[in-house]
């Protein structure tokens, strides 16, 4: 008895000092790193989410990204780093105890029970009575609107629905924060955009933090407060959607994220704020955006300029970052044009345009003058390519 | 005209294979079906000694089994043993399915091959093996010495089902369990067992057809406590008489609904789609 209570105040010393003008990100991650065999599936990443927020992590097939909700899920094990959930330190947590509830891809709905005892799993493992257990049920049943479907067995939902099952079995037991492995990848396109609507309003409604794991870009644009773009167990870049768009950080986000042209230059005359390069489509000129270093003349560097940003000259009014480029091919997507022409340097100009037959119309093998504003280039630093 | 012929002829020389092939099926029943057909028959017949037909029926041979006490014995104690033995084989297959489909341990190949092994050695090794280990123990011709020895061969048709049932479950089921909040053995009880239940069951009526048909191992191990077949067995060596028929028709009809509750619970587990195959998670 004593001895315990000699503990108490040790303990209160030993608990870091809490800055109280900083909130408690809802989930915060340190340097987690973990492998399988030789293969290592995250590199030491850091990440934080704050309460309330619509986390996407986006990423090709192997990236890491389950690996990462598993991990907070406590499914798998890092070899090192910190995960803490509300401020708690959280890592030697077995799963059941950890407040967080994850959605699987394929919804892992209980076949041996209906709707509604899949629901109220999570209530009826803690000691709560029937009636709080039943309201409960009601509650998230009626804010994922399945309550006419709480008698039904799993196997009679169609996809849409088992998906709500699956969300309101996860928000029943009031998590910290919801994790969702790629929900809506079973779901059809025109399905998927309604939910994706649905998933956003229900997440602002109840304030808490989702992180939201998909291959998808455009689900992880349209709902995502901020996007992490993973690549081989690394976080590429971190940002609001807008950043991550238009101002990529690394050049495997400049491939992986929206309809960009890249282009390998060296700089040739730099004064802060702009620069000048050579490329093999010609010189063309950057602002650099206050804040960020003016890359030193001779540096090599990448250009990135969005295919939506290019646009067709037909006077020759216009001297900077102005290329000649030959049409090779067209592709109908919907409501825009890819066009695709090759530079005079032989690499790839990928350009769209939103009105089909609009002005960069012209047969194939014709030779079109392109130019974009220097507003619109992105510069990075020259990586080595793999 | 002669297109039309052309086009019938496969069909038509077709024919008589299918007719043959209809004769060659129904063959087979009868030569599967007709003794006991034929068994059945002779149980309701009033003579002694097998004969054609329609001299009489008589339920004399039922009355004098049922009087004469001795197969009934061994019944009674056929369907105390074979149970039990089905019920310990189902439980000691379950968990050792579960822990071979759950865990990597050294060991697990080891673990899959002595419980898979009693199916493989014969059974009249098995019994005079048990015989002089349970003679040791003092356990020798008792009930439960046939429970024992039938636990040990009857584990491996029953957790053979049961695995077959546990590989159609997705990881993410017990994990989503966890996630909930569930402990290990919470997610055991109510997801596991749940969704093992049908193979369960099926195994445990496999197991006990299995034990309710054994012989060898019986005669070794039963002393005075004899299963029925190692009774009918000394009924034969004694006397022959339509009561075996009486007695077979009894087990006939019982084995058969136990069959069929196999056939009810199995068959829906072997011919389903195995559904983690689309629900696996993708590996990212």
């Amino acid at each position: 008895m004593s001895a315990a209570l000699q503990f108490a105040p040790a303990e209160s010393v030993a608990a870091e000092p809490v800055d109280l003008a900083k909130p408690v990100p809802d989930l915060a991650l340190e340097g987690i790193r973990k492998q399988f065999g030789d293969h290592v599936a995250l590199h030491g990443l850091d990440l934080e989410v704050a309460r309330g927020e619509f986390v996407a992590v986006i990423g090709p097939s192997g990236c890491g990204k389950t690996t990462l909700l598993r991990i907070v899920a406590g499914l798998e094990t890092p070899d090192s780093g910190l995960i803490r959930v509300a401020g708690k330190y959280v890592a030697d947590q077995p799963v059941h105890k950890r407040g967080v509830r994850l959605v699987w891809q394929n919804y892992a709905l209980f076949p041996h029970l209906n709707v509604r005892k899949n629901i109220e799993f999570g209530l009826t493992l803690q000691k709560y009575d029937r009636k709080t257990v039943n309201a409960k049920v009601e509650q998230v049943a009626e804010l994922v609107d399945i309550s006419s479907m709480l008698s039904r067995q799993t196997t009679e939902l169609s996809g849409g629905q088992k998906q709500r099952v699956a969300i309101a079995r996860a928000l029943a037991t009031d998590p910290e924060i919801l994790l969702l492995d790629e929900p809506l990848s079973a779901l059809d396109a025109h399905l998927r955009i309604r939910v994706q609507g649905e998933l956003k309003r229900l997440q602002r409604r109840l304030g808490i933090s989702f992180v939201y794991v998909t291959h998808n870009q455009s689900e992880a644009f349209s709902m995502a407060d901020r996007i992490v773009v993973m690549n081989q167990g690394r976080a590429e870049q971190i940002g609001t959607p807008q950043e991550i768009f238009q101002s990529p950080k690394t050049r495997f986000v400049a491939q992986f994220v929206g309809m960009n042209n890249l282009i390998d230059a060296t700089v040739l005359t730099a004064q802060p704020g702009f620069i000048t390069a050579t490329s093999g489509c010609g010189q063309l000129s950057a602002r650099i955006p206050p804040g960020e270093p003016t890359p030193q003349p001779g540096a090599a560097i990448t250009l990135v300029v969005q295919a939506a940003k290019i646009r067709r000259v037909r006077a020759p009014d216009r001297q900077e970052n102005r290329i000649s480029a030959t049409l090779r091919d067209r592709e109908f997507v919907g409501s825009q044009v890819i066009y695709y022409l090759d530079a005079p340097d032989g690499s790839e100009i990928r350009v769209v345009v939103q009105e089909p037959f609009g002005n960069l119309e012209a047969p194939i093998g014709a030779a079109l003058d392109l130019y974009w504003d220097f507003d619109d280039l992105v510069v990075l630093p020259r990586e080595a390519t793999p | 005209m002669t297109m039309a012929l052309e086009s019938e002829m496969p069909r038509r020389r077709r024919d008589p294979l299918v007719l043959l092939g209809r004769g060659y099926i129904a063959a087979a029943f009868v030569f599967l079906l007709l003794p006991i057909t034929t068994l059945i028959i002779f149980s309701f017949q009033k003579n002694q000694y097998a004969s054609i037909p329609g001299q009489g029926w008589s339920l004399r041979w039922y009355e004098k089994l049922f009087s004469d006490g001795a197969l009934v014995a061994a019944l009674q104690n056929s369907l105390i043993v074979s149970p039990v033995a089905a019920t310990g084989a189902s439980i000691i297959g379950f968990f050792a399915a579960y822990a071979i489909h759950r865990y990597r341990f050294p060991g697990r190949n080891l673990l899959l091959t002595l419980i898979m092994l009693p199916m493989l050695i014969p059974a009249l090794i098995l019994g005079i093996a048990f015989l002089g280990l349970l003679s040791r123990f003092g356990l020798e011709g008792k009930w439960y010495s046939v429970v024992v020895a039938h636990i040990v061969l009857v584990t491996a048709p029953a957790m053979a089902i049961i695995q077959l049932r546990l590989s159609q479950m997705p990881a993410s089921l017990e994990e989503a369990a966890w996630n909930l909040g569930a402990t290990e053995w919470q997610s055991l009880t109510r997801v596991v067992l749940p969704f093992t239940l049908s193979g369960i069951a099926g195994g445990w009526l496999l197991a006990f057809t299995f034990s309710f048909d054994e012989f060898i191992i019986a005669w070794f191990v039963c002393g005075f406590s004899p299963t029925l077949p190692v009774s009918i067995y000394a009924y034969i060596v004694g006397s022959a008489d339509p009561s075996l028929n009486a007695m077979a028709t009894i087990i006939f009809a019982l084995s058969g609904l136990f069959l069929l509750g196999v056939e009810l619970l199995l068959i829906p587990i072997l011919i389903r789609v195995k559904p983690g195959a689309t629900a696996e998670e993708a590996p990212h």
